[in-house]
């Protein structure tokens, strides 16, 4: 998923806002308001997540992420605003669409007292599913040999592959997963990120909601990050960070030549013992091939040319500061 | 898709370890309750039934306790009055007990969030609402035929050690009491649920209980005067016991008058209007509520 764009795919995708991108949204969000004791939680959220993928939904603790999954799911009404999944507008028509919906909020909740077959037995029957679709889940999670069980006796990651299985009862188009490796260790968080991988690949739509940038940034195609109850930016995970990419790195001889040269045409450009760094001054993306061919045209040719995207985290941190929301605002229409 | 809710909540009853251990709790109940009575369950020494005899002879002469038969006024119990005050009697306390697990089975499923897992499932919550307080019902009625079952298993078996074999006969109104039990654990498991659904939080619903239970004896013991006789006909405590023992004479606590007489009948109205009100409101509260976990 992450590795360099291609500057053609990059000037046909950033041309156009993601929420105005062409093709359906398995879930789409507008205006979404909601207050808890007078403090406003979300304050006019917008989400568009495509279909099919995994599309990541990143922001600090506290947010709204959580309160959107649940608004979606119609476990908390809202104040404001419209939702609607699979285009059937929720929660008043979640009913029909809660079929095709498997979901995960926060930690795991099933009776406690119960095993892990009879919890999976209750939900299948409650929506009239087989009895062997239990059976079949329980292997697809790998909790076969723990089905019987309870639900207390399971450790962190046994819970959220019951989760998991729970959400497969269904078959479903879309799955929503809210911080679903919280508290795992490294071989549960693997076995999570593979799985929601999995599904994705499957021609699933997989929406993820997490606060670990490393991990959303390994598997997720798209992200909207959420920061003070709205959403300050959408999109494809690659242009995303390209879009934010600040500079092109060049190696080269003849460096003072390059630096002169580009200096004159209007780009900043920083030395280090990398090479040149190359960022515009006017907030500009850094063109990397028109800065190769002005290199060029004078016979410079750099060894190496690079464009340098950010981190996931960088980008985050850069977003969700509170001096840069108000900047990000005005660039909701590019890049949401 | 009610069908499928409806076979899924019974199927969590049948799997819920707390429903298998409230049983046996109340069958346990039920084996110690008739200790309270069975002193009582014995035939009397032919000179017991001579002082007593003297005795009522003086309380008719003096004019105490007016309108009381012979029967009233000895000590011992015959098999008749056994199943009226002895089961019938006791099983109100069941029925306490029996609210209070419904109570506690309900508001659980919030608390572990296991009812926020089911909406994701099943969002039409007020299909949730009519098939969990259904399914209450049920475990309701089952957990008073538990301990109905063994208070009666008690007292019949020390009824035949203390008198003999030939001394319960045709046993009249155990079956009335034992059917009054299942109907009214049924009626108490829909309105358990359905306060539960109104106040999720096991200590608030008990503690609302226990108030309206305090109020129901206070206005019932207080003998205010003046208080218009259909004022007990809105005591859960009077319809409860109309429900188990078919009906109940309501007598002013100081002056030993007829009140009131509430028939079965218009308990299973009160119930029914009871179990109207409060899914009214319940429908109402769990539809807006937010559903966390």
């Amino acid at each position: 998923m992450s590795g360099a764009t291609t500057q053609a795919s990059l000037a046909g995708m950033s041309s156009l806002p993601w929420h105005q991108r062409p093709g359906g949204w398995a879930i789409q969000a507008e205006g979404l308001v909601k207050r808890y004791s007078g403090r406003a939680v979300l304050r006019g959220l917008n989400l568009h997540v495509p279909r099919g993928g995994v599309h990541g939904l990143l922001g600090p603790n506290g947010s709204g992420k959580t309160t959107s999954i649940r608004i979606l799911l119609g476990l908390v009404r809202a104040d404001g605003g419209e939702a609607n999944i699979l285009g059937e507008p929720v929660p008043r028509n979640l009913p029909r669409v809660i079929g095709r919906v498997g979901a995960i909020v926060e930690s795991p909740r099933f009776s406690p007292r119960m095993s892990g077959r009879n919890n999976l037995v209750v939900l299948a029957e409650s929506i009239g599913a087989p009895p062997r679709r239990v059976s079949e889940v329980l292997l697809e999670v790998g909790l076969d040999g723990d089905a019987e069980r309870h639900f207390t006796t399971y450790s962190l990651g046994m819970k959220q592959r019951l989760a998991i299985a729970a959400t497969l009862l269904k078959q479903p188009e879309v799955l929503i997963f809210d911080e679903p490796t919280n508290g795992l260790d490294p071989v549960g968080i693997h076995d999570i990120r593979t799985t929601m991988r999995g599904l994705a690949d499957s021609g699933r739509t997989v929406l993820v909601s997490s606060h670990i940038l490393s991990e959303i940034e390994q598997i997720a195609d798209s992200v909207s990050i959420v920061a003070d109850g709205r959403v300050v930016a959408e999109g494809g995970i690659d242009e995303f960070l390209l879009e934010s990419a600040p500079h092109v790195r060049i190696r080269l001889d003849r460096a003072l030549e390059a630096t002169d040269l580009l200096r004159s045409d209007g780009w900043r450009v920083e030395a280090d013992e990398s090479g040149l760094r190359v960022s515009s001054r006017d907030g500009r993306i850094p063109d990397a091939a028109g800065i190769a061919e002005t290199l060029g045209r004078v016979g410079l040719w750099p060894r190496e040319l690079v464009t340098e995207k950010r981190s996931l985290e960088q980008v985050f941190l850069h977003l969700t500061s509170g001096a840069d929301l108000s900047a990000t605002q005005g660039r909701r229409g590019r890049m949401r | 898709m009610f069908a499928n809710l409806m076979r899924s909540e019974l199927s969590r009853l049948r799997y819920r370890r707390r429903a298998w251990g409230s049983l046996i709790l109340m069958m346990l109940v039920g084996l110690v309750l008739p200790s309270f009575w069975v002193g009582s369950i014995r035939e009397p020494t032919p000179r017991e039934q001579l002082l007593t005899e003297v005795d009522f002879a003086r309380m008719l002469a003096v004019g105490e306790c007016q309108g009381c038969t012979l029967a009233d006024v000895q000590g011992w119990w015959s098999f008749g009055r056994a199943v009226r005050d002895g089961i019938g009697g006791s099983t109100i306390f069941l029925a306490l007990i029996a609210f209070m697990v419904v109570v506690a089975y309900v508001v659980s499923d919030f608390s572990s969030g296991a009812m926020a897992t089911q909406l994701t499932f099943t969002p039409r919550r007020s299909a949730v609402l009519v098939a969990r307080t259904l399914a209450c019902g049920v475990l309701g009625a089952l957990l008073m035929l538990a301990g109905v079952i063994a208070t009666t298993t008690v007292t019949i078996t020390g009824f035949l050690a203390l008198n003999g074999l030939e001394s319960i006969g045709t046993a009249p109104g155990l079956l009335d009491v034992v059917s009054g039990a299942v109907v009214y654990g049924a009626f108490l498991g829909i309105i358990a649920a359905l306060v539960a659904f109104i106040i999720p939080s096991a200590p608030l619903a008990m503690a609302t209980t226990t108030g309206v239970l305090i109020v129901n004896a206070f206005v019932d013991w207080s003998g205010i005067d003046h208080l218009p006789s259909w004022a007990f006909h809105l005591l859960p405590i009077h319809a409860g016991q109309a429900m188990l023992l078919g009906n109940v004479v309501v007598t002013d606590p100081y002056v030993g008058e007829v009140t009131t007489v509430i028939s079965r009948g218009q308990s299973i109205v009160y119930h029914l209007f009871v179990v109207i009100a409060l899914f009214a409101v319940a429908a109402v509260l769990f539809q807006r509520r937010d559903v966390k976990g």
